[in-house]
């Protein structure tokens, strides 16, 4: 869920806008962000289907039932994103001629790099890990941890690594106790005159021992280094001696980091709970409700971050949920109930307190009064009159923000109900017996133009108008692909 | 998760400013809260309800979109899905988690996929055609299941006539 809101397309732009909107979450509508599939080929952003799934076990889309553990990364998607957003950017700063956007051009200048810096990380942290075996000479750990500085402090991160970094500096110790084995082609450069086991080097090998038959080497499953075959067993059981590589032989499988468990918030003392909310570096202070209701944040947002390729420390999250909390606080303080309504009240009262309510707020309701009927209006146009102002009203409801004259309704109600029409014929064959809402939503909202659309028959001369409004509507189809409001119906199918 | 929330509400609202809908037109009660929306619903052509204008308030909760908005009427309505006191009632405001008249179909509750623009269709297709089986107000239920010609029309034409009066107020 990006938190910046990017500038619209430019109307020459609008072939992308399916691209846009494809590439988009359908539970935020935010370009997605760390994207997750689900059995049934849907995609979302890796916290908003985590935060679903705790609601209910289904797929927001199909109704399909499934668990957080039938996601899977579409990282395609992630690179595919990324590179939308850049492209989308340099387009939209390419476009001088739409003013709205040209103030954002600075910032827009500074997000085009991120795709990039996030092509490079993981491919630097990838490296990052060649040279600390390398390096191995190196007998302080703490720089091995220094390059990775945001880890570092970090227990959940730095508990895989620093398996690892401790592997690392045991090994040099290793070779010196059993002296027969080398671990490692560069160590073995230096002990080459008592190595039998060399790795790419054995054929020039200097030692006597071993010019007769090739030495098989196998790789060691713990410290998956190359040993001869004959010396394996031996070099297993003084590398399984060592606590730590028994440790790392479980924990090697999986760089990656694990998801949290959901917990049983019933079944916890509050002594419990605030134990684990300090090993998440949270507050424990509140009421019990608000710790776990903080703890179950931090739980979505550190799973969705497993999802990632480079996850965020578990401070950044502890942060972040507690930012959260903050606002959620202010918010609550702020918003008052419009009306408060107790059981007991007769209708009578509740009466009253409706028409205060609607006496209060009248000049908003009037005003809404007047956008419906400038609708209602603009469909009962001449036919004629519209498709003259149809290319006019595109190129001007781009610009102009002045969304409520009458006149920018007209083009968008037209296309609208022909919007509809077609997305209703086109799916309309095969899966109108489908229980998925995204498409009894079509079907509602063909039932919904049935409603509109045909004037009312009351007036001769209206309903007449109304055939030659659909006329034009038929020829159309292929240039309501093109139109904005197309476009913005396909994001719900 | 707030901020989401918000943000997902001021960009529908957008939308919606950019690209209206027919039937409704929607706005905020105070500029300032995103999570209050006042809707005017125009009664569909060819029911009782042609010609009315029905105001209703939208509250949504903070972790909006996983639950669902509430909404209520606060014009005089007579609709066998809208309760008394213009609380509707229709599945897709039935928040995920909860059945509590079990009759509904998973499919027809509250998913988070749901927009302004779909929620406010479906109102119009329930006051396009009412559904007597899950009523919330019982009386008017009553009456649009056995004579819906009689007693049900003349209600509703009282509530259009002074809907529309109201408009003007």
């Amino acid at each position: 869920m990006a938190r910046h809101v990017e500038p619209d397309l430019p109307p020459s732009l609008a072939c992308l806008k399916n691209v846009d909107t494809l590439l988009r979450c359908p539970i935020c509508f935010d370009f997605l962000s760390i994207s997750m599939m689900t059995k049934c080929s849907h995609n979302f952003c890796s916290l908003c289907i985590r935060k679903f799934l705790s609601y209910k076990l289904q797929c927001p889309v199909c109704n399909m039932q499934m668990t957080e553990q039938d996601l899977r990364n579409n990282r395609l998607l992630d690179d595919l994103v990324a590179n939308f957003q850049a492209a989308r950017q340099e387009l939209s700063k390419a476009h001088f001629e739409s003013p709205p956007i040209s103030p954002k051009t600075p910032a827009s200048a500074v997000k085009c790099k991120t795709p990039r810096e996030r092509g490079q990380k993981p491919s630097s942290s990838i490296m990052s890990q060649f040279f600390q075996k390398k390096s191995r000479t190196t007998p302080n750990k703490e720089t091995h941890e220094d390059a990775q500085p945001c880890n570092a402090s970090d227990p959940y991160l730095s508990s895989g690594k620093a398996q690892h970094l401790v592997i690392v500096k045991e090994e040099p110790i290793d070779v010196e106790d059993t002296s027969t084995l080398s671990l490692k082609p560069v160590k073995e450069e230096h002990t080459a005159s008592q190595s039998f086991s060399g790795s790419f080097q054995a054929a020039h090998s200097l030692s006597p021992s071993k010019d007769m038959k090739p030495v098989i080497k196998v790789e060691c499953p713990v410290c998956s280094v190359s040993v001869a075959q004959h010396f394996i067993n031996k070099h297993l059981d003084t590398c399984l001696s060592s606590g730590e590589k028994k440790e790392s032989l479980r924990s090697s499988f999986s760089k990656k980091r694990h998801p949290m468990a959901k917990l049983v918030y019933n079944l916890l003392s509050v002594q419990e709970l605030k134990r684990r909310l300090k090993e998440c570096h949270l507050s424990v202070q509140g009421s019990r409700d608000q710790l776990i209701r903080r703890h179950q944040d931090f739980v979505h947002i550190y799973n969705a971050q497993c999802d990632s390729l480079n996850p965020k420390s578990v401070e950044e999250i502890a942060k972040e949920v507690e930012a959260n909390e903050k606002i959620r606080n202010q918010l609550q303080g702020k918003t008052k109930p419009v009306m408060v309504f107790s059981k007991n009240q007769s209708e009578k009262e509740i009466e009253e307190m409706h028409s205060n309510y609607r006496k209060q707020h009248s000049s908003d309701f009037s005003r809404l009064i007047a956008q419906v009927r400038g609708r209602l209006q603009a469909t009962k146009q001449a036919p004629v009159k519209q498709e003259v102002k149809e290319q006019k009203e595109d190129a001007r409801e781009s610009c102009s923000s002045d969304q409520f004259s009458e006149a920018n309704f007209q083009s968008p109600l037209a296309i609208r109900v022909e919007g509809v029409e077609a997305d209703a014929g086109q799916v309309a064959g095969g899966i109108e017996l489908s229980s998925s809402p995204t498409f009894s939503d079509v079907s509602i909202s063909s039932s919904i133009s049935d409603i509109f659309g045909p004037e009312s028959s009351s007036n001769v001369d209206d309903s007449e108008r109304t055939a030659g409004q659909k006329r034009p509507s038929g020829s159309r189809d292929g240039d309501a692909a093109l139109s904005p409001v197309m476009g913005k119906r396909r994001r719900k199918t | 998760m707030t901020e989401q929330s918000s943000l997902l509400l001021r960009k529908q609202l957008a939308e919606l400013n950019k690209n209206p809908v027919e039937g409704f037109s929607a706005g905020l009660v105070d500029d300032d809260d995103i999570y209050q929306w006042e809707v005017v619903v125009m009664g569909p052509q060819d029911t009782l309800f042609e010609g009315g204008f029905f105001k209703a308030t939208l509250t949504f909760p903070h972790d909006y979109p996983l639950r669902p908005p509430k909404m209520k009427f606060i014009s005089e309505i007579w609709h066998p899905n809208v309760a008394k006191n213009g609380d509707v009632c229709i599945s897709i405001l039935h928040e995920p988690g909860e059945d509590k008249y079990g009759y509904e179909k998973p499919e027809e509750r509250w998913l988070p996929i749901h927009t302004v623009e779909t929620i406010m269709i479906s109102v119009i297709s329930m006051l396009a055609d009412p559904n007597s089986d899950s009523p919330a107000n019982v009386d008017a239920a009553k009456e649009w299941r056995e004579d819906p010609t009689g007693d049900f029309k003349k209600k509703v034409a009282r509530c259009v006539r002074r809907s529309q009066e109201m408009a003007f107020d």
